[in-house]
């Protein structure tokens, strides 16, 4: 096991390399960042600028500085010259906040109802959960978003005088850090995020509950007397589990910088709103990182997946 | 059987519990009573933290450069930190502000005391002072003429450029600024709509474009800036300030950004601010019926246009750059349909401006006559189009030369109105061989950047007029911003008329208010004849506050050119 991580951290190596040069490639090729740097400069403050920032060098030699700079921990400055990594820094801690309790959230109620319709195929719940599932995955985030502000905001302060949600924003802006105020300002967008993870957790929890459910072994469970809920829970749950831990790894590394959508209808200052901010202002020192950082916790946690695998079912050797 | 009904005492005992938690939970979810002393009644209460909403968000705070184009930047920031020398009122006329003494005098050429060159004296209050206990002086004053003039992508140096000396005397509290020539628009120098005066000790040089982007480091108003992120600016008052009349009543003034027209009105509804300054969107009305928001709507000084620009940087060889397809492209729009589809849903009030750069409700200075031959007109369309050489190809669209009538038109996205514009317009455009692609951007990438830098095609957005009539900041030749002149001046539009540019000369150095209202009446024919731009309506401003939360005069700067947030000091909380 030790073995095969180390090997597959190796392999990351040269992969995250060449991602790099597609990254550096891509951001470089749409930016002009002499221009973008100091849009009201002189031609001849430009050209400075332009040195300053070692644009003038070939591109492989920009392409080592950068990634120099970047291994170290420099990302350099932003147009306004203020730090790159600050800004960034927050924004990942928001969106990992958010993404964190998104991920709670999905695989509590999707395994959940996947259990329960796998073992109560075909009765009210499992049609029931069938129903909201498909509703889950057909709902734009954004209008679902409007409507828990409209429903579990507005509406809910009309019917009861209060309500424990937020539109928008992470913290009440007399508070600060992470707390309880942080966390009821999180749960509105975090089932907003979950709709859809809960929607595909629950038929993917389903299917395989169901191809467990009908196994040899746990027949032959059955038949040495053990319980119900102890076949259901020690055996049939792990084994079915074994597909669905490893697609959820895979997703949250993609959280890291795909809630957008979600970010910008509750104004949450996090890696989404970050990255577009960047890509309308052409900021390529700040659109590097972000891409960079992207690239190395989807890797990540493609690695913890391919290892969780291995834990999960002994069957598989990891050599 | 059993199962099902431990699943239904579950629910059940959920139901309850969220029941009670929402029962048992503080209505008010911040702590933004807390501190409030109790008054008697009548009066204001002292204490605790204002909550606004900005509904568009400032990437940068330098008023002297093109950071200055976003009005939101001087609605949420400057306007409360900043110091003029002349300001308006919530009517739009010029007062002098608490820096001064009293009213300035003028003398010298057409003034009554007509003789010398045109002379200006303030007189600076002995109790105005900056945040550091320092006095306002005239240096003060010098070193922002010098700023205006010197900083690099400067927003304008109209009528700055036609000072010749300042002189301080009487400690620095006497400013006398001396003109090469009569300049009638002097009351937005150094004031007025969008200017300011700045602490000199606090500047690094005369070149400001390095200053104050994130933050100003001193104050001369109401209020001090603590701080300034993507997510708040956050105001506590300015214990130096000497004007008691507006000495706030609140401990902390956070305004925070809630750029999508609907969160920002869910937040109001829902007491998460407690007051927004919304731009007039269909359908709002009803949204925030309810009986603890008031709303409160006046004709502003802001109309609203789509203005064609000549040569963009964005694209030099633009379709507008020919006169012909600007008037073609006037009568294709169809402003009765904007009205009444978008605009009177909300505001039946609304009538069409009919007069360009100016408003009727200001001055004498609007002349209605100028675009009201502008109706949809699709036959007059045609006729401009192709008596110009134009001719439709196989897909519908005019083409000429090989070039197609295509153009790209922004507006800044999540502006409901704007894009309910677009998507109206766009497809009557389509029927009459006009192409139009939506470029929408964001409000700070677009009024901070593309637009000083002209990089779009046609754009709609609001301008602000002033109560002087003055148009020489927006449509001066030498106004237009280039690459060359690093993008200094607001004339984004890019229209040079050299018949207009003298007359806006002539009419800046005439303070007889006759005589210049033949000028700038004649300034108007050109922009008629030149087809610049296309006005559409004269915007109602709107401001919603929560009633239950706020105190004092909340909507009395409704119709003020410095938004409805312009006096919050005089804000207080219930």
């Amino acid at each position: 096991m030790v073995l095969y991580a180390v090997r597959r951290l190796l392999w990351s190596i040269p992969v995250i390399l060449i991602a790099s040069i597609l990254v550096f490639v891509a951001v470089r090729s749409t930016t002009n960042p002499a221009a973008q740097r100091c849009p009201t400069c002189r031609a001849e403050d430009q050209q400075r600028l332009v040195k300053e920032l070692n644009l003038d060098e070939p591109a492989t030699s920009q392409y080592v500085t950068w990634l120099g700079n970047f291994a170290q921990g420099d990302f350099g400055k932003t147009l306004r010259n203020t730090e790159v990594w600050p800004d960034l820094r927050d924004s990942m801690i928001v969106t990992l906040q958010l993404g964190a309790l998104a991920w709670i959230i999905t695989i509590s109620f999707g395994l959940t109802i996947g259990v329960i319709s796998a073992i109560k195929q075909y009765s009210w719940f499992d049609s029931l959960a069938t129903g909201v599932s498909f509703f889950g995955l057909s709902i734009p985030p954004f209008f679902f978003g409007l409507m828990l502000q409209i429903i579990l905001v507005l509406k809910f302060r009309d019917w009861f005088g209060t309500t424990p949600f937020f539109t928008s924003g992470v913290n009440n802006s007399t508070s600060s850090g992470l707390g309880y105020d942080r966390l009821v300002h999180l749960l509105l967008p975090a089932f907003t995020v979950a709709v859809q993870g809960i929607a595909v957790y629950s038929r993917y929890m389903r299917s395989s509950m169901l191809d467990v459910l009908n196994s040899d072994y746990l027949r032959t469970a059955r038949a040495k007397g053990i319980s119900e809920r102890r076949v259901i829970v020690r055996h049939a749950l792990r084994n079915a589990l074994i597909p669905v831990v490893t697609y959820s790894a895979i997703d949250i590394g993609a959280l890291i910088g795909g809630l957008v959508v979600t970010e910008q209808i509750f104004q949450i200052p996090g890696m989404g709103v970050y990255f577009l901010q960047a890509f309308r202002d052409g900021e390529y020192v700040k659109i590097l990182p972000w891409m960079m950082i992207v690239v190395l916790s989807v890797i990540l946690f493609n690695l913890i997946a391919d290892l969780l695998y291995g834990i999960l079912d002994p069957r598989i050797r990891l050599d | 059987m059993r199962r099902q009904r431990r699943s239904v005492k579950f629910l059940c005992l959920l139901f309850t519990f969220v029941l009670l938690a929402a029962a048992c939970s503080d209505d008010d979810k911040s702590d933004t009573s807390a501190g409030s002393s109790a008054a008697p009644s009548g009066e204001q209460k002292k204490g605790g933290t204002l909550l606004l909403a900005a509904e568009q968000w400032p990437d940068c705070l330098n008023p002297i450069t093109q950071c200055a184009n976003a009005s939101w930047m001087h609605w949420a920031v400057a306007n409360h930190v900043l110091p003029r020398l002349m300001e308006l009122d919530e009517e739009g006329n010029f007062r002098p502000s608490p820096v001064l003494a009293g009213e300035p005098t003028l003398s010298g050429e057409g003034t009554d005391n007509g003789t010398g060159a045109f002379t200006l004296v303030y007189e600076i209050s002995p109790d105005a002072v900056w945040d550091d206990g320092s006095q306002m002086t005239a240096d003060d004053v010098i070193h922002t003429w010098n700023a205006y003039l010197k900083t690099t992508g400067s927003i304008s140096t109209a009528g700055y450029d036609k000072i010749e000396k300042i002189e301080g005397s009487n400690n620095g509290k006497t400013v006398t600024i001396t003109f090469t020539q009569p300049y009638a628009d002097w009351q937005d120098l150094f004031g007025g709509n969008s200017a300011y005066i700045y602490q000199k000790s606090k500047l690094s040089g005369e070149d400001t474009k390095d200053d104050m982007n994130q933050s100003y480091g001193f104050s001369g108003g109401p209020f001090v800036l603590d701080s300034f992120d993507a997510t708040q600016a956050v105001f506590s008052p300015n214990t130096a300030y000497w004007d008691s009349d507006r000495t706030p009543f609140v401990d902390k003034v956070i305004i925070i950004p809630k750029t999508d027209t609907d969160t920002e009105l869910n937040a109001v509804k829902a007491g998460e601010v407690f007051g927004i300054y919304p731009q007039a969107a269909p359908g709002f009305k009803e949204q925030v019926a309810q009986d603890n928001l008031t709303l409160a709507f006046a004709p502003g000084v802001s109309y609203e246009a789509i203005y064609m620009l000549q040569a963009p940087e964005s694209n030099k060889e633009s379709v507008f750059n020919d006169k012909v397809v600007r008037e073609a492209f006037m009568y294709a729009v169809d402003r009765d349909a904007i009205l009444t589809q978008i605009i009177h849903p909300d505001f039946p009030e609304v009538e069409l401006l009919q007069c360009g750069v100016w408003v009727p409700t200001v001055g004498e200075w609007c002349d209605q006559s100028l675009w009201a031959d502008v109706t949809p007109d699709p036959e007059k369309v045609t006729s401009l189009l192709e008596g110009d050489g134009w001719a439709k190809g196989a897909d519908g669209i005019y083409a000429k030369a090989g070039k197609r009538l295509s153009f790209k038109w922004t507006v800044n996205a999540g502006n409901a109105r704007r894009e309910a514009i677009q998507a109206l317009i766009i497809p009557k455009l389509q029927d009459q061989g006009i192409e139009a692609v939506p470029d929408n951007t964001d409000a700070d990438t677009l009024f901070q950047t593309r637009l000083p830098q002209r990089q779009l095609e046609v754009g709609t957005y609001i301008n602000t007029a002033s109560p002087d009539p003055s148009v020489t900041t927006i449509l001066h030749c030498n106004q237009i911003p280039t690459p060359e002149n690093s993008f200094s001046g607001q004339n984004s539009v890019g229209w040079c008329n050299q018949e207009a540019t003298a007359l806006m000369d002539e009419s800046d150095r005439t303070p007889d208010p006759v005589k210049r209202l033949d000028l700038i009446r004649q300034i108007g024919k050109l922009l008629r004849e030149d087809a610049v731009l296309l006005p559409m309506y004269q915007l109602p401003n709107v401001t919603i506050v929560r009633n239950d939360k706020v105190d004092g005069p909340v909507t009395l700067y409704t119709p003020a050119a410095y938004s409805a947030f312009g006096n919050i000091y005089d804000w207080s909380l219930k």
